[in-house]
């Protein structure tokens, strides 16, 4: 971007048969001085699709952007749905790297038509445009056909909760990549949006398309025929988690000082269904391309007018639980305006948390909530505190009950409930992510789970093989929620058909388990050398002395079981 | 006759999920009031409820996390949830 020039280069030998997450994590690793500034012209960003993304194999639209992370300081991998992964993979791209700086005030738009061609043209008249708006006013430009990703004002302001947004299927910016800061990296480098155009040329990038096809057959079959992918996550979505995690007493309520929330019922994902039935809104809708799941929703108001899409577990519990908010509109309000602010919705949910638990303001004011997400688009000084995520307004109001890892917060499960999910918030090198290595199933004997959820034994190996085999996954660009289709007779020697399929090269367990190490070792490698010690690996001191209700357990995973997580 | 002297037990049941879709018109703000002999466990609710042991992820007794064997008592409110997954 210093100097407003596009290169296209093939793809180095050494990263065949990568995408997603390995792609970005590699590519970050090799390039990147670890010890630059994230928002300075050293930093590179880059757009990666799966490397399955826009095969026949469903839902593998993911699209992972990567970049040294203004809120951890170190490596980030952010992955998204929407349509966009597909798009490119049809364009035959493996990746966009955005690297140097512009002058003050140049903004830009990278455009890849359906030839290919890219272009950066002025976006000076869009900048300091909502997401929203950003999007409708694209589309005259550039017509219907094209996936946006952009960023909105917490991008341009460069704070540190900013995410990236990209459209859905049905062209609204409402899928975010909102992890570690990215749109704070993407307004560093003036880029306001990345537009693909759809209906590219197919790129033919499958060496024996028949297996590949079979096996992807038999992949999709087991998503649509298991109960939860097939029939719970399209009626009720990811918000299905509410009343059971909070049921297991890991839901944290109010900055994460009660495990259980008392009003869980009026959030929950069978209330909101039912409350989108009752004002015609969707309960089902598909807003990833390729998805057979359809776990998106439409939430309206009492008008059956457009709130939000998608109503989700994780915003639903940051935006509700953490903050003392029963009220879900309010939590569809407060969704759709970090979308269109451009904001982590996690982030910004525990954001405002740690200033009502510093007595700012009181819990369960959804009103403050939304002038408080209001002033970070507004630029005012506490609204850039709150867009700096959790750990800038625990720094502010003196503050030190502040659920962070690495700097960047914890998702919806209490680490002293499911004590395996303490393993994975410290020692992931994403800083506190639930995604890296969601362990609640192993956790929760109920769902078939041997491990006890309020102990140490056995959670680290747990932890580590799912974080493992999650690097993996969002390498191969899978959706998390699609690993039904692994329930099969063949089980993953399916995706492995697959993969192999797709290079013409064998591909085994042990390349699976291999990939995934590479992929954690890189990040690890990275972070470092940007300065992170074992001392990072560590949940902030209220998990470790604050028991939690109704368990009432503090986490009891030692440091030395912590730093065996990754001895390799 | 043996089956008189059968004392029974009721229970409020609340299911979450799509576990409710077979039981029409359920309510879910008060649940399903159930009848069973006393002494019946999780397990026989399962059955007189036509759920599966797979289906059945987590069940509650009042706030307590109980296993599939646990025996049930007059008035018990039990939860019952589907098996999850997620991310």
């Amino acid at each position: 971007m210093t100097t407003k020039t596009i290169t296209n280069e093939d793809m180095e030998p050494v990263f065949t048969g990568m995408g997603g997450r390995g792609l970005t994590s590699f590519i970050i690793n090799d390039e990147v001085p670890p010890e630059c500034d994230p928002l300075g012209p050293d930093n590179r960003l880059v757009f990666a699709p799966g490397y399955l993304s826009g095969s026949p194999l469903v839902n593998t639209c993911r699209f992972s952007i990567g970049a040294k992370s203004p809120l951890t300081g170190g490596i980030k991998e952010s992955n998204v749905g929407g349509t966009v992964a597909c798009d490119l993979a049809n364009q035959g791209i493996s990746a966009i790297i955005i690297e140097g700086k512009p002058g003050p005030d140049e903004y830009y738009v990278l455009r890849i038509d359906g030839d290919g061609k890219a272009t950066l043209t002025d976006a000076g008249n869009l900048w300091g445009k909502r997401t929203y708006e950003l999007v409708s006013g694209m589309k005259n430009i550039y017509g219907p056909d094209n996936s946006i990703t952009c960023i909105g004002p917490a991008g341009e302001l460069q704070l540190s909760a900013a995410s990236v947004q990209t459209t859905d299927r049905d062209g609204r910016p409402c899928r975010a990549a909102g992890r570690g800061g990215l749109g704070a990296v993407m307004g560093s480098k003036g880029l306001k949006a990345l537009v693909i155009e759809k209906n590219a040329k197919k790129a033919e990038g499958i060496k024996d398309r028949k297996l590949f096809k079979d096996c992807a057959k038999i992949f999709a079959k087991a998503v649509k025929e298991d109960e939860f992918s097939g029939e719970t996550l399209p009626e009720l979505g990811t918000a299905v988690l509410v009343e059971a995690i909070n049921a297991a007493g890991a839901f944290p309520t109010r900055n994460a000082r009660e495990g259980q929330f008392e009003n869980a019922d009026k959030i929950s994902g069978e209330t909101m269904a039912r409350i989108i039935r009752s004002r015609g809104g969707k309960t089902s809708h598909k807003g990833c391309e390729h998805c057979i799941i359809n776990c998106s929703n439409e939430y309206v108001d009492e008008e059956g007018k457009y709130i939000t899409s998608s109503l989700e577990y994780e915003t639903i519990w940051s935006m509700g639980g953490m903050i003392g908010n029963d009220d879900l509109d309010a939590i569809a309000r407060l969704d759709f305006l970090c979308d269109d602010i451009g904001l982590d919705t996690i982030s910004t949910g525990v954001a405002v948390a740690v200033a009502m638990d510093a007595g700012y303001k009181s819990f369960g004011d959804a009103d403050v909530a939304v002038r408080m997400v209001e002033e970070v688009a507004k630029g005012t000084d506490l609204g850039k505190i709150i867009g700096n995520g959790p750990d800038a307004v625990g720094k502010h109001f003196n503050h030190h009950r502040v659920p962070t890892v690495k700097g960047q917060s914890i998702a919806a499960y209490d680490p002293r409930a499911i004590q395996g999910m303490a393993v994975t918030y410290a020692t992931s090198p994403m800083g506190g992510d639930h995604t890296a290595g969601w362990v609640v199933d192993q956790n929760l004997e109920a769902f078939g789970g041997t491990i006890d959820a309020l102990g140490s034994e056995g959670q680290v190996e747990a932890s580590r093989n799912t974080q493992i085999h999650m690097a993996a996954i969002d390498t191969m660009g899978i959706c998390d929620f699609a690993q039904t289709g692994l329930a099969t007779p063949e089980g993953i020697n399916n995706v492995y058909k697959m993969i192999s399929a797709k290079s013409g090269k064998a591909f085994a367990e042990e390349d699976w388990t291999n990939l995934g190490i590479k992929v954690i070792k890189a990040e690890l490698e990275f972070n470092k050398k940007a300065g992170f010690t074992k001392e990072q690996d560590r949940l902030p001191k209220m998990f470790y002395e604050e028991p939690l209700p109704p368990h009432n357990k503090v986490v009891v995973i030692s440091d030395k079981e912590m730093d065996a997580t990754f001895d390799f | 006759m043996i089956s008189e002297d059968i004392i029974f037990m009721n229970l409020n049941v609340r299911l979450y999920g799509n576990l409710s879709r077979s039981f029409e018109n359920y309510d879910s703000a008060g649940g399903l009031i159930i009848e069973l002999p006393e002494g019946a466990s999780v397990n026989d609710l399962l059955v007189h409820l036509n759920i599966s042991r797979s289906r059945a992820g987590m069940v509650l007794i009042g706030d307590r996390l109980v296993k599939k064997d646990e025996k049930l008592c007059e008035g018990a409110g039990v939860r019952i949830f589907q098996p999850l997954f997620g991310g």
